[in-house]
């Protein structure tokens, strides 16, 4: 199981808009109804750990993307104030 | 069966973690670091996994950067605050995310930049070349944008509100349809409206 470069490009772009020193792990399984799908991403400033199912993995990581840029657009709000 | 000295660090890091609540509780208690913080391990559930880090981001509030030379320099998220940079080349630079706020920029050679999501409120770009900039979603909230050249840049979802601009000012839209592109400003100084 690959993920496409597209993905590997968003989920690599989630990780460069979190604080420095950022790291994250992307895991995913495939279940009966599609894929399941777990993003963590830590810093010194934050956690987050965002997860999505769905049937395919495009529409997982949109799910993980729209958490994450949530969560993201909070700590920048904070980290510019 | 994982040796015992593994568990307890396991279990250390663990107790470090924040509880998750909702439907990826169960995946995010089997997801936990092993050994130090710079180690990831993933879960024998998943079929696929993959890691991704980035590097610090670059300090430069305050910093006195009159007449330097970053053209091209690859900054995302650095720190500009209040930063003396007039007359600086920023030309072709990555700025996403960076923060500029109450920088000097005057006459500075912003152009061709990508600033998406970029603060810089209340800059001071009196002069300032940004033509064919990326400014997607920057705000620039309180700008001085007085003879600033913004000709060919992208503004959409940006945040002009209080900027000041004069008949100097080279702008690259006309005020209805930038609002029907989601952007917000009220211009502190009269302008062709």
């Amino acid at each position: 199981m690959e993920l496409s470069h597209e993905l590997q490009r968003r989920l690599r772009g989630l990780v460069d808009s979190a604080p420095s020193d950022a790291s994250s792990v992307f895991c995913v399984r495939r279940t009966a109804g599609g894929y399941k799908g777990l993003l963590k991403i830590r810093s010194k400033e934050l956690r987050i750990v965002a997860g999505g199912s769905a049937a395919t993995l495009e529409q997982v990581v949109d799910q993980i993307d729209g958490e994450v840029a949530e969560r993201l657009t909070e700590w920048r709000r904070l980290r510019f104030s | 069966m994982m040796p015992e000295r593994r568990r307890e660090r396991r279990d250390q890091n663990q107790a470090t973690i924040p509880p998750v609540t909702g439907d990826h509780a169960t995946d995010h208690a089997t997801l936990v670091f092993v050994g130090d913080e710079s180690e990831w391990s993933a879960p024998a559930w998943c079929d696929y996994s993959a890691s991704y880090g980035k590097p610090d981001f670059t300090r430069l509030d305050g910093a006195d950067l009159q007449g330097a030379d970053l053209r091209a320099a690859r900054l995302p998220l650095a720190d500009f605050r209040a930063a003396a940079a007039r007359a600086c080349s920023l030309a072709g630079a990555e700025l996403t995310f960076s923060d500029f706020s109450r920088a000097d920029l005057r006459a500075a050679d912003l152009s061709n930049t990508c600033l998406c999501l970029a603060d810089l409120t209340e800059a001071d770009l009196r002069g300032a070349d940004a033509s064919g900039s990326d400014l997607m979603k920057a705000t620039l909230r309180g700008a001085d944008l007085r003879g600033a050249r913004l000709m060919g840049a992208c503004l959409d979802d940006a945040d002009l509100e209080e900027a000041v601009f004069d008949e100097t000012t080279e702008l690259p839209f006309d005020f209805e349809r930038a609002r029907a592109r989601g952007m917000t400003f009220r211009p502190a100084a009269g302008l062709r409206q």
